[in-house]
């Protein structure tokens, strides 16, 4: 069967594929959980307010 | 050791290209380098486990959050989430979000003038069943203005989220309804190549309309399917 084309999230997604917890991979009282923070810039260097990052990693263990 | 059956590659002539001028947006966002392809390791061919209880019953019915049931033409939008060997995906998790039958998302960055309505959030969530079927509950979304070109309108649209069963399934698309004069001019629908947009179209499906309720349309998606020899691991 022929795939389904993907489509841009466009500007509008937050409320939609953002969940409560989103940011947490593991509570912050999680023993050896830390923050991963990072900026996602455009061509231009200019920041992108609106991006959609997703994490995926196997739990510890 | 363990064999491991990765996922085919998606064929040419499927995707829009990440850099499509013509969608403005894609200009400063696509990458200046060609991807670099890598094998499909143990990362790539699982995903995300859910989790119980994060989907209700009810979050498929777009017209049931609110006190009142939102203004617009009721429509239900079924299919089935299917490889692309026609098997089907089951337990995956399929997002929809949309802007309201003024053509205005609850959004604050939508400024366009057109009213919200109270009573639609325009989002919506459900798990597939054992043969990979959805259904959701929604009001047809209206066409609206956007500043990519000259007086551009967006085609009428319904955006979908889908995991698939492995991270490599992973689709974000949008499902469009047919005959739509927009599309001509709506960059975003045309990036993608000529002869598989109409796999973005759903189809009016009148055994699925309810009498006196809502009419229906079908929207099939279909994800990559598995490769035909073991990867080693």
């Amino acid at each position: 069967m022929d795939l389904t084309p993907s489509q841009t999230v466009g500007p509008f997604f937050q409320d939609a594929l953002s969940w409560p917890d989103g940011p947490f991979v593991v509570p912050a009282s999680f023993e050896g959980a830390f923050w991963l923070r990072g900026v996602v810039y455009d061509g231009a260097g200019e920041v992108v307010p609106d991006a959609l990052v997703e994490s995926w990693q196997a739990s510890p263990g | 050791m363990t064999d491991l059956l990765g996922y085919r590659r998606d064929p040419g002539g499927t995707h829009p290209p990440l850099l499509t001028p013509e969608y403005a947006s894609t200009v400063l966002r696509a990458p200046h380098r060609e991807p670099v392809v890598l094998a499909h390791s143990l990362t790539e061919i699982t995903g995300p486990a859910l989790g119980e209880g994060r989907v209700l019953p009810s979050d498929h019915d777009l017209t049931r959050q609110h006190d009142g049931e939102p203004l617009g033409e009721r429509i239900i939008v079924h299919g089935r989430v299917l490889d692309s060997d026609g098997r089907a995906v089951p337990d995956t998790l399929v997002e929809l979000w949309q802007a309201n039958s003024a053509g205005r998302y609850r959004h604050q960055r939508d400024q366009h003038p057109a009213p919200l309505d109270p009573n639609f959030s325009g989002v919506g969530r459900c798990l597939t069943d054992s043969s990979g079927g959805f259904r959701f509950v929604t009001i047809k979304p209206g066409a609206y203005p956007w500043r990519n070109h000259e007086n551009a309108w967006r085609a009428q649209h319904l955006h979908f989220s889908l995991f698939g069963r492995s991270f490599v399934q992973r689709l974000v698309t949008q499902m469009y309804f047919p005959g739509d004069p927009l599309f001509y001019q709506d960059p975003i629908y045309n990036a993608v190549p000529a002869d598989a947009r109409h796999r973005m179209i759903c189809a009016f499906d009148l055994s699925e309309t309810v009498p006196e309720w809502a009419l229906a349309y079908r929207f099939d998606i279909v994800l990559r399917g598995r490769d035909q020899t073991p990867m080693e691991s």
